[in-house]
């Protein structure tokens, strides 16, 4: 055999070469080494905006100094292949020490892949001594009491992750326009006042033969209005239906099981109040505002053809280094109940008390130095640490006794007030009501659209989704019933067995028996009394 | 038998102070490692070995942190295998934990709930393998894989039947104790009350009562007893009218002996009246004697108090409302009812 009729061979030898040489440094390393005599912690999460990388940066340092032989890594990941990501790295055993718990993760993900805090969290945060909270337990130490999600799993009763933020709403506003327009410096007190403004704007800008609209409009400022909204309006309207026992919090499965009972529901007070307010509102919106972003919503700000916009707290950072005029923040000024139009069926302003902390990390089962991770997160929740870090992020603090800076007081939470009631789609599933609703908002915001335009339409059809969506709610309260009979039987053996944690065990038991037999109550209760027409 | 690294990792865990059970994992490991050699399993061993006792040997690993490392007195005691000795230890191993599979060591029975008691149904099941359930299977075996299975995915019917099959074997074994037996039974009754696509209540309650009155003095058959009330109170299998249904229910009182199933037939009496009976009287009753006894979890805890609170206020009581306001004020600090309940105090607190 010549050389000529060996030539074919050259390219499967390359490729054979060339994959030898490519699989032997994966198959030899599955994880880069630490450099010798330095510990690497890696931090993988999905906060991208300026402020919080800034943050958790300055944390990395500080921490680095209190302990020269550690390095902090973060592993920033956009939010949507967050998910991927994690899956890739959970599966192939490289995830990161610490990972950002999010709602989207599965209660049965994040059990198998990130250690269970309930216990640790009882104890004091040892960075907190010689503070005031050095004999407070690190949970009682979080303004949320580690009970809400993401950190914290109802399912399970444990808490996974460690909340490093706090996040509201309110208006940020253009300063100078807003001057310009209406020759006002303070923003709207009252809600009758906010629809003074925008129609002084409006109208400047008419005269002015400018393009800018008062408010601006995306679906996520529809979403964040019609929640504060409708909260408000329903605040009586919720206790009536939704409390028999006089707890005076509403169950959602009786507000639920009474928009599916009675057919004029959605034609209620309360609801139709609602609607004419969200109506006026969306008046000073651009048009076709349902099918803008949020980024379109910040693009016309920062343009500034809008001069009030809708937004959380957290886009302050980014919003700031993004615009070259003055921005004010004000809260969105809702009708009382003494408001002549829509008063009577609020019971007043409503509470920021229970705001949802974010930002949640916890320490993966795939930590190499647990201990080290969860010294880390002690740090970084510690009430000085977390005061700087709030001010070097422009975030709001999470931590009890850390006020938040004076640029941030105006979206500090409000803790008066009173509970939210409920909005349109109240209950745990509601595709078939949000269809109902979203599909008919043109009439309510469209040209010549009207609250009774949107009723005419919308109400009818909204009973029957109410009662779809609540079947399902009813088959997914069951999964979780079902779901937590094995945690159940688990828990029963673990309170009987010789070992330290039986009284912690016992002690779950007994709060999942009283939680599960009155949630399985109220889910029975909906279930037979479905048919029942009001 | 197939282990991949890290779940032998999770197996070989200490996960209490036995040296029995290190040895088992030791062979677990080993055999999982899928040895094709005596010295490929000894350096398999090794590699595992290396990164169990570091963690074995991390003296600050925290103490209440549940998946880390529990065992931290020392390295591991097991001996890698040497020459002859070594090797029939491992045969002796190998007939002592193969015959009732793998999940007849207690330390790996606790080991499949501990990881229960984490929501990793799917990772318990394979723990304990596909092959351990024959016919000379402990009933605690039986029991953990019907538990299993019923929470495992695929959740189809017929995984639901076999795990009822499990739990009626188990439930009727003679050396089952008890408590066992009993909750092997509640949990039958569950398939039929909630595990199932279209649930059959009726079948369920049945259950529920065969459940409870078949083994009177367990934990378990006050919890089925419980059940059974809460379908008895809505309707289910009865004709009776609402107030029969609550007096009835009334008179189930006694058959709850321990204090959390008493308290929480007290709770389930108060949701009932409120919403059939609508009276306010047995509402604040029941759920006065609910927090006599002490609710477990603090939402609830904070319900009762404003609910107290307002039915006692509703009925003129005002002092007693005023206790349970204050009470709610001092331990809920973050609540959302907070300014509400404020408000009230305010409103019923005598003038100067």
């Amino acid at each position: 055999m010549n050389w000529k009729s060996r030539v074919w061979m050259v390219g499967p030898a390359l490729l054979i070469v060339g994959f030898v040489f490519s699989a032997w440094p994966v198959l030899r390393r599955s994880v880069l080494p630490d450099p010798p005599d330095q510990e690497i912690l890696r931090i993988g999460h999905r906060q991208l905006d300026p402020g919080m990388r800034h943050g958790f940066d300055w944390v990395a340092r500080r921490y680095e100094e209190l302990n020269p032989s550690v390095r902090i890594e973060y592993l920033e990941v956009p939010p949507p292949t967050f998910l991927t990501w994690l899956t890739t790295q959970f599966t192939g055993g490289m995830a990161p020490d610490i990972v950002e718990v999010v709602v989207e993760m599965t209660d049965e993900n994040v059990a198998r892949n990130f250690l269970a805090l309930s216990t640790i969290v009882q104890q004091p945060n040892p960075y907190n001594r010689s503070t005031s909270l050095e004999e407070t337990s690190w949970r009682n130490t979080f303004v949320d009491g580690l009970a809400t999600a993401p950190g914290y799993r109802e399912a399970q009763l444990e808490v996974f992750g460690i909340p490093t933020s706090l996040v509201t709403s309110r208006y940020y506003y253009n300063k100078t326009l807003y001057h310009q327009a209406t020759g006002r410096t303070a923003p709207p007190q009252d809600f009758d006042e906010l629809l003074a403004v925008c129609r002084e704007i409006k109208r400047w800008a008419a005269q002015a033969g400018r393009v800018i609209m008062p408010l601006a409009g995306s679906k996520e400022v529809y979403l964040l209005l019609a929640a504060r909204v409708f909260g408000q309006q329903t605040q009586r309207l919720a206790l009536k239906r939704g409390d028999p026992l006089g707890t005076l919090r509403t169950s959602p499965f009786d507000l639920h099981l009474w928009l599916a009972q009675d057919s004029a529901g959605l034609r209620a007070k309360p609801l139709a109040a609602g609607l004419a307010i969200m109506h006026e509102l969306a008046e000073f919106m651009p048009p076709g505002f349902m099918g803008a972003t949020r980024a379109d919503a910040v693009f016309h700000f920062g343009q500034q053809r809008t001069i009030i916009m809708m937004g959380r707290s957290n886009i302050y950072h980014s919003l700031m280094q993004q615009v070259d005029f003055d921005v004010g923040v004000f809260a969105l000024p809702l009708p009382g109940p003494e408001h002549p139009r829509y008063g009577g069926n609020a019971r007043g302003e409503l509470t920021e008390i229970e705001q949802n902390a974010s930002a949640a990390l916890g320490i993966t089962r795939f930590a190499r130095n647990p201990q080290r991770a969860l010294d880390f997160l002690h740090f970084l929740s510690s009430a000085s640490i977390n005061r700087d870090f709030a001010q070097n992020s422009r975030m709001l603090p999470v931590i009890v006794e850390v006020e938040p800076q004076a640029e941030l007081a105006p979206f500090a939470p409000r803790e008066g007030g009173y509970p939210y009631g409920f909005s349109l789609t109240v209950g745990g599933a509601a595709d078939r009501r949000e269809r109902v609703v979203f599909s008919n908002l043109h009439l309510l915001f469209g040209p010549g659209g009207t609250p009774e335009a949107f009723l005419q339409v919308a109400a009818p059809a909204y009973a029957a989704a109410a009662k779809e969506d609540l079947l399902r709610s009813i088959r997914n309260s069951r999964r979780s019933l079902a779901r937590q009979d094995t945690l159940h039987a688990a828990l029963g053996y673990l309170a009987k067995a010789e070992w330290d944690d039986a009284p912690a065990a016992d002690r779950k038991q007994r709060e999942l028996e009283e939680r599960t037999t009155l949630q399985e109550f109220l889910m029975m209760w909906a279930d037979t009394n479905l048919d029942l027409k009001l | 038998m197939r282990l991949d690294r890290a779940l032998a990792v999770q197996v070989a865990r200490p996960t209490r102070n036995n040296d029995r059970g290190k040895e088992f994992r030791f062979f677990v490991i080993v055999m999982s490692a899928g040895p094709r050699s005596l010295g490929a399993a000894r350096k398999r061993w090794f590699e595992l070995d290396s990164s169990i006792s570091m963690d074995w040997q991390r003296p600050d690993a925290p103490p209440g942190m549940r998946g880390a490392p529990r065992d931290v007195n020392g390295s591991s005691t097991v001996v890698p295998p040497r020459g002859v000795g070594g090797v029939i230890k491992w045969v002796l191993i190998f007939l002592l934990v193969a015959p009732g599979g793998m999940i007849t060591a207690a330390d790996s029975l606790h080991r499949v709930w501990e990881d229960a008691a984490q929501a990793q149904f799917g990772g318990a099941l394979n723990t304990m393998g596909p092959h351990e359930v024959h016919a000379k299977a402990a009933p605690s075996v039986l029991y953990a894989r019907a538990m299993l299975l019923l929470n495992t995915p695929p959740t189809t019917e017929s995984r639901l039947d076999e795990a009822a099959q499990l739990l009626d074997r188990a439930a009727a074994m003679p050396g089952i104790d008890r408590g066992s037996a009993a909750a092997a039974a509640y949990f039958r009754a569950r398939i039929e009350a909630v595990h199932r696509l279209r649930p059959d209540l009726g079948k369920a309650k049945g259950l529920y009562r065969d459940a409870w009155r078949q083994h009177i003095d367990s934990d378990w058959a006050e919890l089925s007893a419980l059940k059974w009330l809460m379908l008895d109170l809505i309707g289910i299998g009865t004709n009776a009218a609402a107030d029969q249904r609550l007096s009835a229910g009334e008179g189930m009182i006694d058959s709850f002996t321990t204090p959390p199933h008493r308290k929480d037939f007290h709770l389930l009496m108060a949701e009932t009246w409120s919403r059939l009976g609508r009276q306010r009287e047995p509402v604040l009753k029941h759920l006065l004697a609910a927090d006599e006894i002490g609710i477990a979890h603090p939402q609830t805890r904070a319900d009762v108090y404003c609910a107290i609170g307002s039915n006692a206020a509703r009925l003129g009581q005002r002092e007693l409302a005023l206790r349970y306001y204050e009470r709610y004020l001092a331990e809920f600090k973050r609540d959302a009812r907070r300014h509400s309940i404020a408000m009230e105090v305010e409103r019923l607190r005598p003038s100067e």
